[in-house]
């Protein structure tokens, strides 16, 4: 038997200010049972919008929203048993740790024992020793502490979803990468389906089963962490993943068992492996890592002129200007270039892994 | 200040800044000052400087509230009157206040500018006009509203005063924290009890003081509507005024001094308190 999806949204649009901000455009997204999955973008593409919705703060424009197969239209926000964990955090700051974790079971009217002892499990699921932190007030709490906080006042109710807005927005890169792994060994644990909204692409592919690309209200492509990243289907959604070489076809020299020949607008001949039709107007995308530099010609390479050399975490990065004006980015585990800038150096490019995409 | 080559200047200007404070605060508080004086007068008559000092017109009041003879000048019966109109008034004002004043600062509604202006401008009607007002409201009706009538007066003129306080106290809440209670499983009369109202709590006891206060010296609005039963204590200060002239009354005077004194210190460790907490 298959079970219902946790979370089904349909057609989703909501407008602002008459109509003027599609601030959510007409999106679909499911979540299955113990799943989690990202919806990353910029800023302001309507992520929090989106989640607002489906917790019942705010109302759609138009389409549905289901949880656990029925549809949740007009019911208000302490009916849906959806969990919410805001980018602000929102903890109550007039009651102590422990009263924070237990409002929501006493909400839920459950007596004073078994809330103590939830809540005491609760605090030692994220970390916080129920001995040293019950008593404290959140003014005296670090910013990961008060991130902790939220996410058991949360998690303790048990709901069917939770929803996290970029909940570690606050926090340093090393601590949020430590985060994400923790609420994502937690998530499984607890076998709950969430959504994690973020902007930051390596919090998202460490954290989901699947990823959601939005950008300006609407979803420009879902699917698994490793599937998005290998295959982008527009430059937004490849830039958005990291740096991303796009060069412009001008037109398509030879074309042969999915291969083809194309030819940049700055004259380069580029060889694609697997792509059929090439509409008119479209680019090559690839990324760094999948070229390769060389100090002497090694035969059918671009070559270009050296602009800058960077080296970063064990990485070598080279910007190679190209007779056309095109810079290319190159990367490299190892320092393949002993040149300076103004060298003369050659590229080529893993035609397996170069895509052509229409905008 | 320390500005070598502008000493002049300075002097000047420190001349001003402390000539007008001492004007300003000489012309506030001489008057209050004379009253504390005279009423530890040691006399049988309004002197000023005092012949010496005593605590006899003291004793005399503690005499007229608590002795044997308390119900005779009906001075302790006029300040029971008034704490309870000043206690009702405060009441009143906080329960048609704090609602009024969270529909003020979450929600949008027609005539809600109108509603600001009026709570945000200092006292617009003359009070003798509501007086009046008031006072012919209740001779068409041909009802005797006893103490209530004077309550309602003043909680028109208290409204604004703890409205003022509480919307102050209820911006500073941060919506998300109510949206958070939402999705815990809070249904919106426990987020008002669970959210809104330990949060405001500083606010609505400051504002409730200040009504009470405000209630307890109010004098015009009382003069319109006391009756023989209902009779606060700013009425018979002035009825006392007007025939004895006696240093109690003095005494008397003295000691709402004190109880407004106290109010605002009341009010002000509230808001310190509050205001380090959160
Ligand atoms: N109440 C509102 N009234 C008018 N416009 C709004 C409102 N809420 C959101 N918007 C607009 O809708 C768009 C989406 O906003 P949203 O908060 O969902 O973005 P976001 O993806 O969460 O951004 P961020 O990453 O910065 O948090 C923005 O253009 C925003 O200005
Ligand atoms: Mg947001």
């Amino acid at each position: 038997m298959k079970q219902n999806p946790v979370l089904e949204v349909r057609n989703l649009s909501r407008t602002f200010a008459q109509g003027a901000v599609r601030a959510v455009d007409h999106i679909d997204l499911d979540v299955q049972p113990g799943e989690i999955i990202s919806i990353l973008g910029p800023s302001g593409c309507g992520k929090t919008t989106t989640m607002r919705i489906i917790a019942g703060l705010e109302s759609p424009t138009s389409g549905e929203v289901r949880i656990l197969g029925k549809d949740v239209a007009g019911k208000p926000p302490h009916k849906r048993n959806v969990g919410l964990v805001f980018q602000s955090l929102a903890i109550f700051p007039h009651m102590s740790v422990k009263q924070n974790v237990a409002f929501g079971l006493r909400m839920q009217g459950l007596d004073s024992k078994l809330i103590e002892t939830k809540v005491a499990k609760a605090l030692e699921l994220v970390q916080l020793s129920p001995e040293k932190f019950a008593e404290r007030r959140p003014s005296e709490l670090s910013g990961g502490q008060l991130q902790r906080v939220a996410l058991a006042r949360t998690l303790v109710t048990e709901p069917a979803l939770v929803l996290f807005d970029e909940p570690m927005a606050a926090l340093d890169r090393r601590l949020r990468d430590y985060m994400a792994v923790e609420l994502r060994a937690i998530q499984k644990q607890l076998g709950i389906a969430a959504v994690y909204v973020t902007h930051d692409q390596e919090t998202a592919s460490m954290m989901s089963d699947r990823v959601i690309i939005m950008s300006a209200g609407k979803i420009l492509q879902a699917g698994t962490p490793e599937e998005i990243y290998e295959a982008p289907n527009s430059r937004f959604v490849s830039d958005f993943l990291g740096d991303t070489n796009t060069l412009r076809i001008a037109r398509v020299l030879d074309q042969e068992d999915g291969t083809s020949l194309v030819q940049t607008d700055a004259g380069l001949a580029i060889r694609v492996a697997n792509c059929s039709a090439i509409a008119e107007g479209a680019f090559v995308i690839f990324r760094p890592e999948q070229t390769v530099v060389h100090s002497a010609d090694p035969g059918g390479a671009f070559e270009g002129k050296v602009v800058s050399s960077q080296f970063r975490s064990g990485l070598y990065r080279w910007q190679i200007v190209l007779p056309g004006g095109n810079t290319l980015i190159a990367q490299s585990t190892e320092n393949r270039l002993a040149s300076s800038a103004g060298d003369t150096a050659w590229v080529t490019i893993d035609s397996g892994k170069a895509r052509i995409v229409s905008q | 200040m320390s500005m070598p080559t502008a000493t002049g200047r300075a002097g000047i200007e420190w001349l001003l800044v402390k000539g007008t404070t001492c004007l300003l605060l000489t012309l506030m508080l001489a008057p209050i000052c004379m009253v504390l004086v005279i009423s530890f007068t040691s006399g049988e008559t309004l002197q000023f400087p005092p012949p010496a000092l005593s605590l006899r017109w003291y004793q005399e009041v503690w005499a007229m509230l608590v002795g044997p003879d308390a119900g005779i000048g009906r001075l302790r019966e006029s300040l029971l009157v008034s704490l309870e109109i000043a206690v009702l008034t405060s009441l009143v004002c906080v329960l048609a206040g704090v609602p009024a004043s969270y529909a003020l600062v979450r929600y949008r509604f027609a005539g809600k500018t109108l509603i600001e202006e009026l709570i945000g401008l200092p006292v617009v009607f003359p009070a003798v006009v509501l007086g009046i007002a008031l006072l012919v409201l209740v001779s068409v009706s041909g009802l005797d509203f006893g103490i209530f009538q004077i309550v309602v007066a003043h909680s028109i003129i208290g409204l604004p005063f703890l409205m003022r306080n509480c919307m102050a106290a209820m911006r500073g809440i941060d919506p998300m924290l109510e949206e958070a209670a939402m999705t815990l499983g809070a249904s919106a009369p426990k987020v008002f009890r669970e959210i809104v109202l330990p949060l405001a709590s500083g606010g609505i006891a400051s504002g409730a003081i200040l009504v009470f206060i405000l209630s307890f010296n109010e004098f015009t609005l009382s003069y319109f509507l006391y009756s023989v039963d209902v009779f606060p204590l700013s009425i018979w200060l002035f009825q006392q005024a007007n025939t004895s002239f006696s240093p109690a009354v003095f005494a008397v005077s003295s000691l709402i001094v004190v109880v407004n004194v106290a109010a605002v210190l009341v009010v002000d460790t509230v808001i310190g308190s509050r205001g380090s907490a959160a």
